[in-house]
């Protein structure tokens, strides 16, 4: 038994976990009269679980082997059965760690539901449900096992999405996500019949060693990018985002938009790299193409839409947008090098976007438990109302501070190592003959305008509401977040410094990742060398010594002399009022009316954001729809007769075809 | 021992050097500027007294401030000193060797931090400066990453080191337009970073000007200090890059190294000035036109290395048919006639010099002949007879629509512009920033064309983008004039073809083409002159009211 073996009563970590998860489902239940032993047991139970999940991870993505558990056997449909192998590792880890600090943060945040009076056991049961799906899907090796998790994902984040049924919106939002969610269930169940058709078993580990068709394998991909970006959020597969993270509980944004996003990644690299094997037997290059284009796209427009947004959570849900989009330029750039048989550019990019995954899971759910505490403590979501938080709510402030530093890229934190690495992979690739070269220029331009505007955005996502004077009586009386709500940021916070300061290190335990998915050990070496290339250990020793040194000496001499506070001058009028202090939508003026052109390519008015693509993709489509559908009523006799009719019409076509 | 502790002491020492001499770069400039205004300035070492004086007062703050305005002058400090260890000035491999993406975003880190403590006072000055500041670093960036692109393609973009010391020799550089037009673009983009003219004005006292200023006006005492400080030398190390980058420097003396640094820097500190005394400082939403310009400079010196074709033999041929493009590209932006007209001069000029030297080269009769009559039509009797055009017009020449004219009896309807859009400043259909995006893409298009025709040289894609510049001037431009002009644009192109091309045209085409050209200019100006006349205006968007609605 090596000591990495992670069995905990003689069963694999994976099992206990569930069983923690199960426990924290259905416990609450039990106690539904007692709020408080319910949120209690719930996400204590979720903590602990996800712990166990984590360590589960972890060993397995420092190479422990495969642990396996089989469910059951199910003959024709393969084996259900769950396995952690270096990517699922990979992907459990950032699940269990965003899990675990999202259910310490929830432990008290879930209070404000309970003045609301809605029911907290139900809360608990959902989020357990969803974080166990979650966990489970990144570790099914069976597709119809596949499938069911994801639905099972699917379903409980609508009902999350929908937990404050009371509130205006909230359902229309929930009905949009369900459509979106259920239109790229369907593509992916298309998706899981071509593979397990060509390979005779619905097993994962069939579908690596069976050859399709070319064109299957073109469907494959559609139906794949279809599927796998719906439940992700790429342009134009976005629309859900901005509405449902929102109106969810910010522990449940957390989670959606730092990790249910993730599973979708999980899927598009396991069945591009895992299944197709595109490292070893090569691929079409439009297919890396149209991954970088849509990343390219999405990358730009979320943060520009984003400037747009005054609402805390529409904000950081656009964001996330932007972040997938990032991460599919990393995604995009790896299947186009794969595809000119050149793997270390592939491991390079293919490593930029897993580092970027694991990033943007710990700073997006950092920003969304921010906005909850904000929300928590004031009731208000738009930015536009709150000022001077930072004096009412430091530890927040500092915290927010660092998960907006992240996400803009700033060094030496972890959102700049990780667009370092993309941006060193799509230069890589500049030695190529056109015309990749030049899509990939095109690329990195994109990828500096996004970067740019990141850190516009998070000035003003930062600045507005913690800095200056408070816009309204409600940032008046904000108070700072309760313990538990700060542990679980700070827990976040210190991943993501440390996720900067020592890329080396996760370069060093992801070369199992590369191994795994069918890359030379050459080819993934010199990811060690590139992450230690930034330096960026260094950097933040600098950095923290250095402003210690140097403010320390300032401070010195500066105790003896005269220092005053008073008032800020604004020419002349004493007092300076909260109105006259910068808004958010003139802070984002300026960058919006330069790029009028990415917002409005109409030339109508307010046709931008989601209103732009339901202009021009899915009100056309629902229009179709509505119009064929009076069609279907042909058949809708309400007659049992004609029923039946319908029933023995296909029974017997089905007896033919079976003896034929 | 002292093997080990050289590195770091010499680490420290090049910081010591950066922050010792950008008070001295500054103070520089400002005496370079005043003298060109007349008047003598302050002494040079002012910067030096400035800082003592406010390391030595106490600091006034504004209440409404938070942790951040205290934390944003020091932390911007230091990440200016580590910045400073990162490029090879004392040494040829600096001592911290990284690319110069992670140099570029270290600036990051002071900017985010500034940029929050201008909203930090609650005032809306600071909010002024906050919000244009991020404005300046959207248009910035992709301009810079063009120069990176650059940097990638020849080869030396995994550590800052001059692009002479990767593969190609020195001689090789100096000859390539590419590498001095890139230095061009990326001294554009420097004077944007480090808010100087034309695109902030460092020395206004006028809160609605400034930019950068508006960020630090509550600063007061070290704080303000901190942040004077980092920004001179983060000009420093910006003028550094382009003697570190550009410039062939191998010593490895660390004496000579500095020295050579130190006085590059102070020669472009100069140059700064004297382009900040000629320049004046261009509306917000005009700043990004100039630094689409810059990106388009980088975009085609990256072009250019990517093609991996070289001047092949003719590098004087190749840096007039460059600066041919360039005053194309410069087109876009000229509003008056007249420096329409100077424009095309110079391109005929650099003309009649490429046939001038192919003459002397081959020394055939009849390309002796091809210079005369080109001299004569196009650098002599087109330009005479469009400024005699100009001058026999009835009335004045507009070339802004009427309604511009009678400002002060202008409608609401009038007024209802963008302010930020306004392509009849330059006589244009649309903005002059997406004019040149498309002349970039159509740089692209000549450059791929011109791979898919076979050419060995860098003639070809470079001629090809005239010719489709030209096209493009013709497509946006709304007066008649100007639009005759981007004809002659292009045809310059179509006449530099047989050059680029090896093919060999007889004479007799050259003097056809020629004749069918000044036959055209005229027949054409009898019309612009014929249509004055009748409807009183040239400006196309006028005319196209004529038309009748059906």
């Amino acid at each position: 038994m090596t000591p990495l073996d992670m069995n905990i009563l003689g069963q694999p970590a994976l099992i206990v976990s569930s069983l923690f998860f199960l426990a924290g489902a259905f416990l609450p239940l039990l106690s539904a009269r007692n709020p408080r032993i319910s949120s209690f047991l719930g996400f204590g139970l979720a903590l602990a679980g996800s712990i166990t999940a984590l360590a589960a991870g972890i060993a397995s993505f420092l190479g422990a082997g495969p642990q396996a558990f089989t469910l059951a056997e199910l003959g024709q449909l393969g084996s259900l059965s769950f396995s952690i192998d270096a990517l699922s590792g990979l992907f459990v880890s950032i699940i269990a760690f965003v899990g675990a600090a999202v259910s310490i943060y929830s432990i008290s945040y879930a209070d404000e539901y309970r003045e609301k009076g809605y029911s907290l056991s139900r809360f608990a049961f959902l989020y357990n449900i969803f974080l166990l799906s979650m966990i489970l899907v990144v570790a099914a090796q069976n597709a119809v096992l596949f499938l069911v998790l994801w639905e099972a994902m699917a379903l409980s984040s609508f009902f999350l999405v929908t937990f404050e049924h009371k509130e205006e919106g909230v359902k229309s939002a929930g009905f949009n996500y369900l459509v979106i969610t259920h239109v790229g269930a369907v593509a992916l169940i298309l998706m899981f019949l071509i593979l397990a058709g060509g390979s005779g078993s619905a097993d994962f580990s069939s579908f690596p060693q069976a050859s399709y068709a070319p064109l299957l394998l073109d469907a494959v991909f559609v139906l794949a990018l279809v599927g796998f970006g719906s439940k992700c959020g790429i342009i134009p597969l976005h629309i859900w985002l901005p509405l449902a993270h929102p109106q969810a509980p910010s522990n449940v944004s957390a989670l959606m938009s730092g990790v249910m996003l993730k599973t979708a990644i999980y899927g598009l690299v396991r069945v591009l790299f895992g299944f197709l094997g595109i490292v070893g037997s090569g691929t079409e290059m439009w297919w890396g193409v149209a991954i970088l284009v849509l990343g390219m796209f999405s990358s730009v427009l979320g943060v520009l839409y984003s400037l747009l947004e005054h609402d805390m959570k529409r904000l950081l849900a656009m964001h996330s947008i932007e972040n997938i989009g990032i991460i599919f330029i990393g995604l995009g750039a790896a299947v186009i090098f794969a595809s000119l048989k050149l793997p270390e550019l592939a491991a390079l990019a293919l490593f930029a976007c897993l580092y970027h995954t694991l990033n943007h899971a710990l700073f997006k759910s950092l920003l969304f438990l921010g906005a909850g505490s904000i929300a928590h403590s004031t009731h208000e979501r738009n930015i536009e109302e709150l000022g001077g938080l930072a004096k009412l709510m430091p530890v927040t402030a500092v915290l927010f501070l660092l998960g907006s530093a992240s996400i803009a890229a700033i060094p030496p934190l972890n959102g700049f190592v990780s667009e370092l690495l993309t941006f060193e992979a799509l230069l890589g690739g500049v030695s190529i003959p056109a015309p990749v070269s030049l899509i990939l220029s095109l690329a990195v331009l994109f990828l500096a305008l996004t970067s740019a505007l990141a850190v516009g955005a998070f000035v003003k996502a930062f600045g507005i509401p913690f800095l200056g004077l408070p816009r309204s009586p409600h940032a008046m009386k904000a108070k700072e977040a309760p313990a538990s709500m700060l542990a679980g940021m700070a827990l976040l916070a210190l991943a993501c410094i440390a996720a900067g300061a020592f890329p080396a290190v996760i370069a060093q335990a992801a070369l199992g990742i590369f191994d795994s998915l069918g890359f030379t050990a050459s080819s993934s070496f010199q990811l060690v060398a590139a992450s230690e290339g930034l330096q960026t250990s260094t950097i933040l020793l600098a950095l923290v010594l250095g402003s210690v040194l140097v403010g320390g000496v300032a401070w010195l001499f500066g105790r003896g002399r005269r220092q005053e506070s008073g008032d800020t001058w604004a020419c002349g009028f004493i007092p300076v009022t909260s109105r006259m202090q910068y808004s958010a939508a003139g802070f984002a003026m300026p960058v919006t009316r330069s790029l009028n052109v990415w917002l409005d390519p109409l030339s109508k008015p307010a046709a931008y954001g989601s209103k732009l693509f339901n202009y021009t993709i899915y009100t056309p489509i629902t229009l179709v729809y509505q119009a064929l559908a009076p069609y279907s009523r042909i058949f809708q006799t309400g007659k049992l007769s004609d029923y039946l009719v319908y029933l023995m019409v296909t029974l017997g076509l089905v007896l033919i075809y079976a003896l034929l | 021992m002292a093997a080990d502790t050289t590195p770091a002491f010499l680490a420290f020492l090049q910081i010591i050097f950066i922050f010792g001499f950008s008070p001295f770069i500054v103070g520089l400039m400002r005496k370079v500027k005043a003298r060109l205004q007349g008047r003598s300035g302050s002494p040079i070492i002012q910067p030096y007294l400035d800082l003592a004086k406010l390391l030595s007062k106490g600091e006034s703050k504004s209440s409404t401030t938070s942790f951040i305005f205290v934390i944003a002058p020091i932390v911007g400090f230091v990440s200016v000193a580590i910045a400073s260890v990162m490029l090879p000035i004392l040494s040829p491999v600096s001592f911290l060797a990284v690319n110069i993406i992670v140099f570029a975003y270290l600036f990051s880190i002071g900017r985010f931090l500034t940029a929050l403590s201008g909203l930090d006072a609650g005032s809306s000055f600071g909010g002024l400066g906050s919000s244009r500041e991020m404005l300046y670093s959207v248009l910035i960036e992709p301009a810079l990453f063009a120069v990176v692109l650059f940097l990638a393609a020849s080869g030396g973009f995994n550590v800052i080191a001059p692009l002479a010391s990767g593969g190609m020799a020195w001689e090789a550089l100096a000859l390539s337009p590419a590498h001095w037009i890139a230095a061009l673009g990326l001294f554009i983009i420097i004077l944007a970073e480090t808010g100087r003219l034309p695109f902030d004005n460092p020395a206004t006292h006028l809160e609605l000007t400034m930019v950068h200023e508006a960020m630090i006006l509550e600063n007061s005492g070290p704080g303000l200090a901190f942040v004077e400080w980092a920004h001179a030398s983060k000009i420093f190390l910006l003028f550094a890059l382009i003697p570190i980058i550009f410039l062939p420097l191998s010593s490895p003396d660390p004496i000579m190294r500095s020295v050579f640094v130190l006085g590059v820097s102070l020669l472009l500190a100069m140059l700064t000035a004297v382009v900040e005394s000629i320049s004046v400082k261009v509306r917000l939403f005009k700043v990004g036109e100039l630094l689409m310009l810059a990106m388009l400079l980088a975009l085609l010196s990256f072009l250019t290395t990517l093609s991996g074709t070289g001047a092949g033999g003719a590098p004087v041929e190749t840096a007039l048919v460059f600066v041919m493009l360039l005053s194309s590209l410069y087109f876009v932006f000229s509003a008056t006639f007249n420096r329409s007209v100077e424009l095309y001069m110079i391109q005929s000029a650099c003309l009649v010099i490429i046939f001038a030297l192919s003459a002397l080269s081959e020394g055939a009769p009849d390309l002796y002949f091809r210079v005369g009559t080109t001299f004569i039509l196009k650098f002599l009797l087109i330009p005479v007879m469009l400024f005699n055009l100009f001058r026999v017009m009835p009335g004045e020449v507009k070339l802004l629509p009427t309604r511009f004219y009678n400002v002060f009896r202008a409608t609401k309807e009038d007024l209802r512009l963008n302010l930020d859009f306004d392509p009849l400043f330059t006589g244009s259909y649309v903005t002059p920033a997406r004019i040149l995006a498309y002349s970039g893409i159509l740089i692209v298009l000549a450059f791929l064309l011109s791979s898919i025709l076979g050419g060995t040289t860098i003639m070809l894609p470079l001629v090809l983008s005239l010719i489709l510049i030209g096209m493009l001037i013709i497509a946006v431009k709304t007066n008649l004039l100007l639009q005759l002009l981007g004809f002659l644009l292009m045809e310059n192109g179509v006449v530099l073809l047989p050059i680029a091309l090896p093919i060999q045209l007889p004479f007799v085409s050259d003097a056809v083409a020629l004749f069918d050209v000044v036959i055209l200019i005229i027949v054409a100006m009898l019309l612009a002159l014929k249509i004055r006349g009748t409807v009183g205006t040239l400006d196309t968007k006028e005319l196209d009211e004529l038309i009748e609605k059906r």
